[in-house]
């Protein structure tokens, strides 16, 4: 067996595993979910959050990757043997999906990004999208963009943009982070500076800070605050089980969980001052929508600012590029790693087949045929497809992966192994509610959040039902099952497909 | 949680028919502090126009505040019981009656409300704090030992 490949530094692994952790969601969806959900009063469960669900979990998939020195599908299966690889194929694929999505998503920023060195943010432009002969920016150059075809190439561009910088694993990776990191801290730093500085802007940060508690009683800010951590900190993805198995087996986990975990959330920390000071100057009404926040909300605050809108612009879209790539190139490397482990074929070969099976995905997902005129929905099928996949591969499949990875990991291996593994290699003990965390309360709050999701369904019928969808009204159910079907039997096939991770299961 | 629908035709749409307009006194009015709000419509100050408040819209905390019938001069007088983001929708005779134009505005909170610092800085250790005090560890432990042996 060849040497496995190993970080060369622990900076660049930390650096890789928070570029991983932050992505477009810290930028915006944060931001936008503590404006929902009570500005100030949202920080206490989200404090909560952090400590009870977040940092525990990241550490124990930290510590599973240490243990077993193998991607997510096989660390399981060495630890519950063939049920125990399925849940992590099942995950994995989930974030197969949501790699897919993404790297579409990527492509609209660099669309955005070209637009916003060109008219994007010239006064009251505006462009014809959508059989609207004249539809006012940023909106209008969005629309305009995700309903036309060279969009497609973009997502072309973006793919060999990622698997470029994989090409070698970790070893491209690192370097590659080690530039994009540092970068988005310092751009990030540069759009507070610029917002605070706004008339009035100084205002937002108070608006995001002060509580109102009347909220607190309210079980969807909870949710809110639960789920927020953990989609934030890339939990259930195989993206950090995968990282972790190119550390030494005796490097310390429990530090580099906490690192981790406060770089992710000081990132959010000050992207919501940025992103609040700029609503509060300009008196825009924040969306709870990632897309919404990044392609209009904060675009039209960077067009009102009274100078340098485009250098802000471009800033803001690289900002968001660089986030984005250093979250996509952790969904590759979680596949890639997990393939590789299994069935031992060549990094060149499992690049070029999961490059090839992502490209037909994210076109899938960057489809430009328009639904929905009116845009009372999502306007084109690409965009509609990806709410839809969005809605069970990330706000549902991460949750269950979760759950059961607790369960998994709490139960079977059992969770006082990890501790005893991670302790003995680190400064900082785990305390014995460690495990008590991760066997019942992380599961028991993971699974109340996943029932109320489905008595939600069972009262107001399946996602997307709603959706204006012209004659593509299949879709919702087309991606539930999709969903559910394409996870589930490509999951079977690969576990029970003969590869190494038998061999290690049974070794 | 729907992340990614977007749901933007009624901003899209929402645009100012020509000599309509809601206008206030100031473009940052204060928390708790009374302000006036003045509406046009086509033929000029519009009379009994009724302009509903939305306190942070789009938000758990919303709440509204329909103020009372705009006077002669198409003005009423606005006292904001909270800062934040409010949306201004003015409506010709009540409040379900025709959209004249809407506004949204920053209230303002006038200094940083004690609870606000107090949750920025309870926060801000812990998290940015915490990011700190993460890279210093990690620049002080330097790199990570040598890799294991390969197995056999």
């Amino acid at each position: 067996m060849s040497e496995r490949q190993r970080w060369g530094s622990k900076l660049g692994f930390v650096l890789a595993a928070s570029g991983s952790a932050i992505g477009l969601g810290n930028i915006v969806f944060f931001s936008a979910n503590a404006y929902t959900f009570g500005a100030g009063a949202f920080y206490l469960p989200y404090l909560l959050a952090l400590f009870l669900i977040g940092i525990p979990v990241l550490i124990a998939e930290l510590g599973l990757g240490g243990i077993t020195q193998r991607g997510f599908p096989a660390s399981m299966a060495q630890v519950a043997g063939k049920k125990g690889e399925f849940i992590g194929w099942w995950g994995l694929l989930n974030s197969a999906f949501i790699m897919m999505y993404y790297i579409t998503i990527l492509a609209w920023v660099c669309g955005m990004f070209v637009g916003a060195a060109g008219g994007l943010w010239k006064e009251g432009s505006s462009v014809p999208a959508f059989g609207i002969e004249q539809m006012a920016n940023p909106a209008g150059y969005f629309f305009a963009m995700i309903s036309s075809s060279w969009v497609i190439a973009l997502v072309v561009i973006v793919w060999g943009l990622n698997l470029l910088i994989c090409r070698r694993g970790v070893t491209t990776i690192e370097p590659v982070v080690k530039v994009f990191i540092p970068l988005m801290w310092i751009f990030m730093i540069i759009l507070i500076v610029r917002g605070v500085t706004l008339p009035h802007g100084e205002e937002g940060v108070f608006l995001l800070f002060t509580p109102n508690f009347s909220v607190m009683n309210d079980p969807a800010v909870w949710q809110g605050a639960f789920s927020q951590i953990f989609f934030s900190l890339t939990l259930g993805f195989g993206v950090m089980t995968a990282y972790a198995s190119y550390l030494p087996k005796d490097a310390d986990q429990t530090n580099n969980g906490l690192v981790i975990a406060c770089l992710n959330c000081g990132f959010e920390f000050v992207a919501g001052i940025a992103v609040f000071a700029l609503l509060f100057a300009f008196a825009i009404v924040p969306q709870a929508s990632t897309l919404a926040m990044m392609f209009f909300v904060v675009p039209e605050g960077i067009a009102a600012m009274p100078k340098g809108v485009t250098v802000f612009g471009l800033l803001f879209f690289a900002l968001l590029l660089m986030a984005g790539l250093s979250s996509a190139i952790s969904l590759i490397e979680a596949v890639v790693t997990a393939i590789i482990d299994k069935f031992r074929w060549s990094r060149t070969k499992t690049l070029i087949v999961t490059g090839s099976v992502g490209v037909m995905g994210s076109v899938a997902f960057a489809f430009p045929i328009v639904v929905d005129r009116q845009l009372a929905s999502n306007g084109t099928v690409g965009l509609s497809l990806l709410d839809l996949i969005d809605h069970w591969a990330f706000s549902h499949g991460l949750l269950i992966v979760g759950l059961v990875e607790c369960l998994v990991l709490g139960w079977v291996l059992p969770v006082e192994k990890i501790r005893g593994y991670l302790n003995a290699r680190s400064k900082i003990r785990l305390p014995g509610v460690f495990d008590w965390l991760i066997k019942l309360v992380i599961p028991a709050v993971l699974a109340s959040i996943l029932a109320h999701s489905v008595w939600d369904k069972i009262q107001n019928g399946i996602y997307g039902h709603d959706m204006t969808l012209d004659w593509a009204g299949f879709l919702p159910w087309f991606a539930f099952l999709g969903w559910l079907l394409g996870t589930t039997v490509v999951a079977w096939i690969l576990t029970h497909k003969e590869g190494a991770a038998q061999e290690v299961a049974r070794g | 949680m729907a992340r990614f629908a977007v749901f933007v035709s009624a901003w899209i749409w929402a645009a100012s028919v020509y000599g309509q307009s809601i206008d206030l006194e100031e473009a940052y009015p204060l928390s708790e502090k009374p302000t006036t709000i003045s509406v046009t419509d086509a033929d000029g100050p519009a009379s009994g126009a009724v302009v509903v408040v939305t306190y942070r819209p789009n938000s758990r905390t919303v709440s509204t505040e329909v103020l009372p019938a705009t006077d002669s001069r198409g003005q009423v007088r606005w006292t904001p019981s909270s800062a934040g983001i409010v949306n201004l929708a003015a409506h010709k005779s009540d409040k379900d009656g025709e959209l004249i134009d809407s506004l949204s505005a920053s209230v303002r909170f006038g200094g940083f409300p004690p609870s606000g610092l107090a949750v920025m800085l309870a926060a801000g250790i812990l998290l940015f704090g915490g990011a700190c005090l993460g890279l210093v560890m990690l620049f002080r432990e330097g790199q990570v030992p040598a890799p294991d042996p390969p197995s056999t």
